[in-house]
Formats: structure tokens, C-alpha cells, sequence
């Protein structure tokens, strides 16, 4: 595919590639990888850890490969740049997950950029302002991965337990002026929004109707800066984001998740089984509304619609999205993404066409229910198993006698 | 379609654990006529293939939290484009809260049959 630069040729010949120290004391992006594949990527900073956690497993394989990420220009930042509708490089500071702590990293991006070669995001591309038209996202590898489940969180401090898709609507569409009590503080930091580019902001707004530029109040620019804005109000009642629930599970310490109604529903529903479980399992049976399956992208190449531009990319993509395991790798993603509170598709028993779109009945191919449950409760509610103790009934799975 | 009813005395966002009982006022009869949740016929479902089989009366009980889908008298949907109500509002054994948009949303703002204020 061809690609364009926005950055005038002259700087990368002037800077011949070399990097830039932006950050004292901060490696250089390139460095890191003591000569194995670096591969760079752009997207949503909800999959930013589950990204870390894989890249990992990666460095740890047989073939180690090294994997940089960059969240801070929004989960449409990737896709764009894969289609060269955007810039295509990122520039700056990026992530980096070392292979001996996994400790989230930065290092600095060469001056004058570095290529984005694999995308991710919680929604299809269809949903970017820049995406149009399904024809620009030709040539591009796009395969579904783990499940992100959404929440609307106010401040731990807050008494609110629900919020209805048209409360939603009102709250952020008019702000304070909607009356929709406690949230109508005048102060647009009581409002946490997104921006266009952000899953969760698209998500709620293919839930309500709100359209995705229209929102009231202020622009956190990450899950994680909204969670840490909404602790900081000084009138918790009167507080109101949303996020992705692998970031809002790991800060129930400061925010809480509100229940969603959403339009034609006649209870809220919590993602979990109530406020305090992490099972998700109204998301696993369909009765929650708002979860969506993660997006990884790669560009394709010149041998046919199969074929990959580089082939560390597919090797990452196609890991991520649970199509193959690299050799050497200990942890299926399956395992990754429980323990990064999305849900592997062998968890879920509900699928759903398009973005937010209707759900059907899908019972998983290999379920793996007893082992999301233990994992996400610390009680067995199956019966354990192993070479030397089959399962009475049921499949062995991962040392859980599974349904099948 | 066949609907929930509950929350028709409801004056709030009440939140409710597997069994509990309805601590509504029975008595408050202004939130019941400006409740939407169970005669709201207009927003929300947008499934154009709706063959109406999954909504037969008989898949429906009647629990403490309102009239549900109950998925071990029939069917869930196994094919796409469905009804995605089903699944939304099928019998769970899963905490949940209720809530009652008109405790919070003034009627000068968005009344039962508006459409949603234009931004």
C-alpha cells in the first residue's frame, strides 16, 4: 500500500532517522530491543495495557519481537494512520513494556517519526471521522479480538447507582442546562468527555443517538486522565465520565460504575453481576448493552488478499486477536485478556453484528466459563481436572471441567 | 411486544438485589404517569427484522423486577439481525438497579413520545 509522509523530506534527511532525546534519562524507542523486530503502533489507550501484557509474550518467544505503543492521539489515531488519512507516523513519547518486568515504559520516538504499522481500537474503523467509506480501509487487515465492555463511572464519593441511555443523552448533549439532577454543576469539569476519535465516546453515542462531536463538558484525552479528573471534584455527587471497564475495574478504589438502562430496557443493568463482581457476566449473556470486540489491524501486502506487509505485524495482530500463537509464547490470549478485565470471545455467549448492533445467541466453540469465573471471583464453580482426573461430564479445559 | 411493568411506582432510582421486594411508594401516581420505561413504544429498538416470534407472550414471566424473557421457555435468537430487547431484558438472576427517568428528567425537557431535544 502506499503510504504518504506528512513530514517534509527535508527533516529526515537533515536528521537522517536519528533520534531525539526528549526525555532525559528516557531510552530511544529504537534501543530497546537489543537488535530483535520492533513494531510500532497507534490506537485507544483502553487497549493499551492488553497491548502490554501480550508485547510481553512476545519479547519472551522463540522469535522475540518488541512491540512500541502510542495512545494519546485517540483509538481513531491508528486507523488513520494505517490509511494515511492521518499523519502516518507518531512522534514524541511512546509505551514500551520491558521483557524481564512488563512495567509500562517510555522511551522517545525518533525526531522525525516513526511509521505506524499496527492499529488497534474498541470500534470498527466505519466509526472514525475520517473513515467514510469502507473502500478506504481496503488492503488493511482488520480481525476482532477479546471484548471491551463500557460504564459510565462518577466519583467513589457519589450516591448514584444507574443511569438511563436518555439521561445520558440529555446530560451530556445539553450539560447542566438538561437539569438532570446531580449532574448539572456548571463547571464543565464535572463533565468527563472524550473526543471524537475516543471508542468509549463512540460507543455512547451509537448507544444514545448523541452524536459523537456534540458532547458537553470537558475532554479527559485517556480513560485513565478521566478517572484521575473525576477524583479530583470537589462534589463527587455531581460528577459523571465514562470509560472502559478494564480501567474502571482497576480503580474501584476511586470511581464506581453506574448501571446503564439503555432505550427500551425496563431495569439498569451493571456489567457484572452486581457492583462489587468482576464476572461481566450481564456483557457474557447479552443483557448488558455496551461492549463491543476489540479491532487489530495490519497492512496488508503485495501477495494477495492474505498476505502481510511485515510479518512481525501479523504475528502480533493475529496473537492478539486469538488467530495464532507464536511459537515460544506461554499465554494464550484468551488468559491475557482476563487478566486485563476484557473477556475472551470463549467466555462470551452472545455475538453482535456492527458496532453496538443486534446480539444473537453464540455459544463459544470452547468455552472457557469455569476458568473466566475463577479467575474473576477466586472461587472454582466447576469441577477441576487434569490428565490423571477427567472431568465426570463435560470437556477438560485448562484444568476446568467445561460445559463442553 | 410485550413489556415490563415494573416500575410504574417507582420515584426513583432504586437499587435491588436478587429477590428483594418493590420498596416503592405504591401510592405515587405523578412519577407512574410520567414514567416511560413501560409504555415507551417508540425509542430505542431498531430491529427492522423483528419477526415477532421471540416475543410470544408465553416466553415472558412475570418477576419481581417486572415481566422478563425467560430463555428456558424459549429460544434465544441464534441469527443475526434479532431482537436485541430480548437479551436486554431477559430473566437474570444478576443484581440490577432501577431507574426511573422521570425522577430525574423534567417533563419541560423530554416527555413520554418526544423525541429527544436536538442539540
Amino acid at each position: 500500500m502506499q503510504r504518504s509522509s506528512i513530514l517534509p523530506c527535508v527533516t529526515a534527511l537533515v536528521l537522517g532517522g536519528a533520534t531525539f532525546p526528549a526525555l532525559a534519562d528516557t531510552p530511544n524507542c529504537a534501543d530497546i530491543a537489543g537488535g530483535a523486530p520492533i513494531v510500532y503502533g497507534s490506537g485507544g489507550s483502553s487497549q493499551r495495557d492488553l497491548i502490554g501484557k501480550a508485547a510481553v509474550e512476545l519479547e519472551n518467544s522463540d522469535h522475540p519481537i518488541y512491540v512500541v505503543y502510542q495512545d494519546s492521539g485517540g483509538a481513531c489515531a491508528g486507523i488513520t494512520a494505517l490509511t494515511a488519512l492521518g499523519p502516518t507516523a507518531i512522534t514524541g513519547t511512546a509505551y514500551y513494556w520491558p521483557a524481564d518486568t512488563g512495567t509500562k515504559t517510555s522511551c522517545n520516538l525518533s525526531f522525525s517519526g516513526d511509521e505506524v504499522q499496527f492499529a488497534v481500537m474498541g470500534v470498527s474503523p466505519l466509526q472514525c471521522p475520517l473513515i467514510t467509506d469502507e473502500s478506504l480501509v481496503e488492503g488493511i487487515h482488520d480481525l476482532s479480538g477479546p471484548i471491551s465492555a463500557y460504564v459510565p463511572i462518577v466519583p467513589l464519593g457519589s450516591t448514584q447507582q444507574s443511569i438511563s441511555a436518555a439521561a445520558f443523552y440529555l446530560v451530556y448533549g445539553l450539560g447542566p442546562v438538561a437539569g438532570i439532577a446531580p449532574w448539572t454543576n456548571a463547571d464543565a469539569s464535572y463533565l468527563q468527555r472524550r473526543d471524537e476519535n475516543s471508542a468509549a465516546q463512540i460507543v455512547f453515542s451509537a448507544a444514545t443517538g448523541l452524536p459523537v462531536n456534540k458532547y458537553q463538558g470537558t475532554d479527559a484525552g485517556s480513560n485513565t486522565a478521566m478517572v484521575t479528573n473525576l477524583t479530583a471534584l470537589t462534589d463527587p455527587e455531581a460528577g459523571l465520565g465514562f470509560v472502559s471497564t478494564d480501567v474502571a475495574d482497576v480503580n474501584r478504589d476511586k470511581v464506581h460504575t453506574l448501571a446503564w438502562r439503555q432505550t427500551g430496557q425496563d431495569v439498569a443493568r451493571w456489567p457484572d453481576s452486581s457492583s462489587t463482581t468482576f464476572d461481566k457476566a450481564n456483557v457474557r449473556d447479552g443483557a448488558y448493552h455496551l461492549w463491543n470486540s476489540i479491532h487489530f489491524f495490519g497492512l496488508g501486502g503485495a501477495g494477495g488478499p492474505d498476505s502481510w506487509d511485515n510479518p512481525e505485524v501479523q504475528a502480533l495482530v493475529e496473537y492478539l486477536a486469538g488467530a495464532s500463537t507464536p511459537a515460544g509464547v506461554e499465554k494464550s490470549i484468551d488468559s491475557i485478556a482476563i487478566a486485563n478485565h476484557n473477556i475472551p470471545v470463549c467466555a462470551m455467549h452472545v455475538a453482535r453484528e456492527g458496532d453496538l448492533g443486534p446480539e444473537y445467541a453464540a455459544p463459544p466453540e470452547a468455552p472457557c466459563d469455569c476458568l473466566f469465573d475463577y479467575a474473576t471471583s477466586g472461587t472454582a464453580t466447576c469441577d477441576t481436572c487434569d490428565d490423571a482426573n477427567p472431568c465426570a461430564a463435560g470437556t477438560c479445559r485448562a484444568g476446568f471441567c467445561e460445559a463442553y | 411486544m410485550p413489556r415490563m411493568t415494573l416500575s410504574l411506582f417507582l420515584a426513583g432510582t432504586v437499587l435491588c438485589l436478587v429477590g428483594c421486594k418493590d420498596v416503592a411508594e405504591p401510592t405515587d401516581t405523578a412519577s407512574a404517569a410520567a414514567d416511560t420505561a413501560a409504555a415507551d413504544t417508540s425509542g430505542g429498538d431498531t430491529d427492522t427484522a423483528d419477526t415477532g416470534e421471540d416475543t410470544a407472550t408465553e416466553c415472558w414471566t412475570e418477576r419481581d423486577e417486572g415481566t422478563c424473557y425467560d430463555s428456558t421457555l424459549c429460544e434465544l435468537p441464534t441469527t443475526a439481525p434479532s431482537d436485541s430487547l430480548v437479551f436486554l431484558n431477559q430473566c437474570s438472576d444478576a443484581a440490577y438497579a432501577l431507574f426511573d427517568d422521570s425522577a430525574r428528567i423534567p417533563e419541560t425537557t423530554w416527555k413520554e413520545g418526544d423525541a429527544l431535544p436536538a442539540i
